[in-house]
């Protein structure tokens, strides 16, 4: 009942002008930009994190949720009718979507992913709301070598889960470790790797490396590539049919096991909308009634990735309340929204603010229903916005990172050290490295080394801390399982390629 | 898999073993005082730093004896599996190199020049280098885009932004006097 009753004061607070007006304005920024050539969701958030600065803490994040929900879904409109994926999360679209438009049924197709997002999308909410507080009270009961295990089992899985090589991500995440370790050291007051230059001093601002890299580095690399400008046609007689009730009825069971899938994903550190698509689609082609179907066309390959991405939103924002820790790359901005108002998320938030928390919990229900709507209609309008050049889009993006990195700190210094990690990210991008593992790395190294040093003084210099105590151990076996899931994949792989040759 | 090909593969891993081996012997040379068996402000760094320099090693190391053949995380396997791993797309140096110049010239240009200045001739000048052809449509993106930047961050969102110095610092004083902005 405590939570219902939070959570209608949740609603009455996302219905207040500013917080509503907020939520809207994330709402169609989110879908342009899932829309938009060359730019991605967690570029989005990113880039609205300047109109964050000046704004309370509440419709700052109903903001950059906003927008994250509606990522996931915005890209399906291109992906199916021009087989243009905004980006990995829309890949699995092309297969069923796209066959399905293709096939003269393009209506069909965007009914289905619009019912997927709408379905995902308040399942999650639901079991966000519900399991949000149980596992706030257990994270209170946690000891710093237990909350160490959780960072190190979010860094491993964000490692074995994402994009590049396994030896790569580790050496992406180790690069943002460091970066997070430049300038003065807290408990010592010692300067580190700070060359005598005064900026290094200050340290290296998690939101310049993720402004940078993110932000910059995927200009850089479309750049490189080369621009171009879609040429729509066929738009005129765009529209939406939505699924009957017997067709939805007979896919209940692609929809509960994507949205578990999905919720599931989303908790896993690391793991995000991407992964919960493609994970959603293997499983519907595993275990699905019309598996051999799968690929020419039918609505289970187009429900299954959308149902699964949109409900790993509410899965991912379960850790970032409750512990601090992200769940995916825009959470991983959402976090550093919170830092820069002061808000550290983690179980304490639960008891100081609970009515931030329910506001925020209360705005993805309604910017899931909201992003709905605006979908159904204004679908022509949308899509017609892939007809920008991404020359002008992208010449935008770097100077809406260069005002958000400068406003933070106001500090041209910080201009010069954004272009720098956007050169890095370009060449990460080139040679393979992901990006996330490093952003995670720069944002959740110095908690990392405070829970570290902390276990180690609370208990003498004992490293086997972190293996004897049960949560501590267990985490840290996931861990390890992490690391080595991927390694015994490959084996796997290579043996069964031996064996058919 | 010739041993130039080989070497060329290893190199960035090399050259990254070496930079981490170095930040491993200045992290040992950072001074500060602590109680007598507690870890120390370089120990969080140096525990990274290994590993660094242990998965470099083996990188290195496997890449100059075998060649290829890392194990890909989850998403990057489902994307080669799915042919959409973007590997190997061809690279305009050119166009790059322009673009980095013109954002570093942005930055380096902005304290001078001012907000609307500066972002109206990179706005401009990136639109030109990314391959936009018409100068007249390219400047008015420059101008009007800058125009509206400045009325959306300074006025709406209230963000402070540079004015630049000297006569740029008094035309930037007298647009945002055009515009209402205090």
């Amino acid at each position: 009942m405590d939570v219902l009753g939070h959570l209608a004061g949740g609603f009455i607070a996302v219905f207040t002008p500013l917080n509503l007006l907020v939520l809207a304005v994330g709402l169609v920024l989110g879908l342009l930009v899932a829309v938009l050539p060359g730019l991605t969701l967690v570029m989005g958030v990113v880039l609205a994190l300047p109109f964050t600065y000046t704004m309370d803490v509440t419709p700052a994040i109903i903001l950059l949720t906003a927008m994250y929900v509606t990522g996931t879904y915005g890209g399906a409109f291109t992906a199916i009718l021009f087989r243009v994926p905004g980006e990995p999360i829309d890949v699995p679209l092309l297969w069923d979507g796209y066959t399905m438009a293709r096939r003269g049924e393009p209506a069909r197709a965007l009914g289905w992913t619009l019912f997927a997002a709408l379905f995902g999308g308040l399942l999650a909410a639901v079991v966000m709301v519900a399991a949000s507080e149980p596992v706030a009270r257990l994270a209170l009961a946690l000891s710093s070598p237990d909350y160490f295990a959780i960072i190190v089992f979010g860094l491993t899985s964000v490692v074995s889960l994402g994009g590049g090589s396994v030896a790569n991500a580790l050496i992406s995440l180790c690069l943002g470790l460091m970066f997070a370790s430049v300038g003065i050291d807290e408990t010592y007051g010692a300067e580190r790797f700070t060359f005598g230059i005064p900026i290094l001093s200050d340290g290296i601002e998690y939101l310049l490396v993720m402004v940078g890299a993110y932000g910059i580095g995927e200009v850089y690399t479309r750049l490189a590539q080369g621009y171009g400008t879609a040429t729509l046609s066929g738009v005129g007689n765009l529209g939406t049919r939505l699924p009957r009730l017997a067709e939805v009825l007979g896919l209940k069971a692609t929809l509960a096991r994507s949205s578990i899938l999905g919720i599931l994903i989303g908790i896993v550190p690391g793991a995000g909308a991407t992964i919960a698509s493609f994970v959603a689609y293997g499983a519907e082609g595993q275990y699905g009634r019309r598996r051999a179907e799968l690929g020419s066309g039918i609505p289970e390959g187009i429900v299954a990735p959308q149902t699964a991405a949109t409900s790993s939103v509410g899965g991912a924002m379960i850790p970032l309340l409750t512990m601090g820790i992200p769940g995916s790359g825009a959470t991983a901005i959402i976090l550093g929204a919170f830092l820069l108002h002061g808000v550290q998320p983690g179980p304490q938030v639960f008891v100081d603010s609970p009515d931030m928390v329910y506001a925020i919990f209360a705005s993805l229900f309604v910017a899931v229903l909201g992003m709905c709507v605006v979908g159904y209609a204004a679908i022509k309008l949308l899509v017609r916005v892939l007809e920008l050049p991404e020359a002008i889009v992208s010449a935008f993006v770097v100077v809406f990172c260069f005002i958000g990195a400068f406003a933070a700190r106001n500090n041209l210094t910080d201009l010069y050290v954004i272009t720098a990690f956007g050169v890095l990210g370009f060449l990460f991008e080139r040679y393979r490295f992901p990006i996330a593992p490093m952003v995670l790395g720069s944002i959740l190294g110095p908690l990392a080394e405070t829970t570290f040093i902390t276990s180690m003084i609370s208990y003498a210099n004992d490293w086997t801390v972190f293996c004897t105590r049960p949560v501590a151990g267990s985490v840290m076996a996931l861990s390890l399982a992490a690391l080595v899931f991927p390694l015994l994949r490959h084996l796997r792989a290579r043996r069964r390629i031996a064996a058919r040759s | 898999m010739s041993l130039r090909s080989r070497l060329a593969a290893s190199l960035p891993y090399l050259v990254l073993l070496a930079a981490a081996i170095w930040f491993y012997v200045l992290a040992g040379r950072i001074s500060y005082s602590a109680a007598e068996g507690r870890l120390g402000p370089d120990a969080w760094p140096r525990a990274v730093l290994a590993l660094l320099i242990a998965v470099c090693a083996y990188e290195s190391l496997k890449r100059l004896v075998f060649g290829g053949g890392s194990v890909a995380g989850m998403l990057e396997a489902f994307l080669e599996r799915s042919g959409e791993a973007g590997a190997g797309a061809r690279v305009g140096i050119a166009r790059l190199g322009g673009g980095i110049a013109a954002t570093v010239a942005y930055v380096a240009l902005v304290a001078l020049l001012g907000f609307f200045l500066a972002t109206a001739a990179f706005l401009a000048a990136f639109v030109r280098i990314g391959g936009y052809r018409r100068w007249g449509v390219a400047l008015a993106c420059g101008v009007v885009g800058s125009l509206a930047l400045v009325v959306l961050f300074m006025k709406l969102v209230y963000v402070s932004l540079p004015l630049g110095a000297g006569p740029f610092r008094a035309l930037s004083v007298a647009l945002i006097g055009l515009l209402g902005i205090r």
